[in-house]
């Protein structure tokens, strides 16, 4: 068991055929989004017309989890497009065999998500939850394929896709994401990892435990408490904090 | 009489004079006016005056593809297409219902418009601006003639939808 990374290079048609060829278990293409309004913002991945669950639960999750770290919201529906929008982006990713998806999940023209996308900890946050959930829908490793949008096409070798605001492009901040994957997927450990929770700030790790496989974790906004009802049948919600303590923190927040 | 002849003549003259102008709609996108930042293919229309011609899409996408005004942009719209992308339409002619859109190639211009937002952005502004016109049932692009480097270029396949890029129209048309 274990993770294999191939980048693929040529034009999008060949990159699928040669991922088909060399059975690859999964197909990534990295983009960024880009709108002629800097406001415009939301995590989306396109997925093929002929797309499988797989790749529709894949896309989703993946969509689900960026706009949760970046504080941003899902496009699409509940996070993909299928098809791409009236088919463009379609013929990326609906030539391949095994699951395929194409992740936009930040802007390159919103200013503040640009930002993000240039810096190492936007790239290491961005690297972690695709390597996440390649690991949560691939579990059992083998060949993952990448392919780098806009570029190493042969037919438009100067593509580099929409320039970040601020500066910069597109692919290249892709090409940064998918090489930080990469390492992550190869370099930690083979071995079956138990499910952690983590609390994080930005990508710095802050908490981390093992939870139970099938443990149900509940967010209580209103305590600021992150829990999980006993295995036993035990009343859900944890205990309510005591009153006194409460009025000391209203007090503290007044 | 004279006076009276001169007040018919000038009379005859303004019947028979056409219109000074032709008013034509653009689109674009207007965040703010849409009220969601989360939906790119949200477009609004525009007036533009021109001069009167029959060639009515040409002179449309024209003025779609020369982009907002400076008040238009103050007001929040925001396109694709600018001063730089002014002079994009190579051609555009109108057969059995199908708008056939010849392009420059000015994809340099155009970076972000493949994007799966971008391109919601640049089609429906095309798609509309030239759906007004009730001859106009569908669009089809090519880049100098090719439809299928259009195709390519947005991660198209040629399929149906776009008679699997079918250049011969291209080559033909009025």
């Amino acid at each position: 068991m274990g993770y294999r990374i191939k980048f693929y290079k040529g034009d999008y048609f060949q990159r699928q055929q040669a991922a088909n060829a060399d059975k690859a278990v999964a197909y990534v293409e990295h983009h960024f989004n880009s709108s002629a309004s800097p406001t415009a913002n939301y995590a989306v991945v396109v997925v093929g017309s002929n797309a499988s669950s797989t790749s529709r639960n894949w896309g989703r999750w993946y969509a689900k989890a960026v706009a949760e770290q970046f504080g941003t919201k899902v496009g699409g529906d509940g996070g993909i497009l299928v098809g791409g929008w009236d088919g463009r982006g379609d013929g990326n990713v609906k030539h391949t065999k095994m699951p395929a998806v194409l992740l936009e999940p930040l802007f390159a023209s919103h200013p503040q998500q640009a930002e993000a996308i240039r810096s190492e900890a936007g790239q290491a946050a961005l690297a972690r939850i695709l390597a996440e959930s390649i690991r949560r829908f691939f579990p059992d490793g083998g060949l993952i394929a990448f392919s780098v949008g806009h570029k190493y096409k042969t037919s438009s070798p100067n593509d580099r896709g929409a320039a970040l605001a601020g500066g910069g492009t597109e692919a290249d901040h892709a090409e940064k994401v998918l090489e930080k994957t990469a390492r992550l997927l190869t370099e930690e450990a083979a071995e079956p990892t138990p499910r952690m929770l983590r609390v994080m700030q930005g990508d710095r790790l802050l908490f981390e435990t093992a939870v139970d496989e099938d443990a149900v974790i509940h967010w209580s906004s209103d305590r600021n408490l992150l829990f999980i009802p006993d295995s036993d049948g035990a009343p859900a919600a944890p205990r309510a904090a005591p009153a006194a303590a409460k009025a000391k923190r209203k007090r503290a927040r007044a | 009489m004279r006076a009276a002849a001169a007040g018919l003549a000038l009379l005859l003259a303004c019947a028979a004079a056409p219109a000074a102008t032709l008013t034509l709609r653009v689109y674009f996108n207007n965040a703010q006016q849409a009220g969601r930042m989360d939906n790119c293919a949200i477009v609004f229309p525009r007036t533009r005056s021109v001069p009167p011609t029959p060639a009515v899409a040409g002179a449309a996408l024209r003025q779609l593809f020369a982009g907002p005004t400076e008040a238009e942009r103050a007001a929040g719209d925001r396109s694709p297409f600018s001063a730089a992308t002014a002079g994009l339409l190579k051609r555009v002619f109108i057969e059995h219902g199908t708008a056939y859109v010849d392009l420059h190639d000015l994809r340099a211009q155009l970076p972000g418009v493949t994007s799966s937002c971008g391109a919601a952005e640049f089609g429906m502004a095309i798609e509309r601006t030239l759906r007004q016109f009730p001859t106009v049932r569908r669009v089809l692009l090519a880049i100098d003639g090719d439809p299928r480097r259009y195709a390519e270029w947005m991660g198209q396949d040629c399929d149906l939808r776009n008679d699997h890029c079918d250049p011969a129209p291209f080559r033909g048309g009025r």
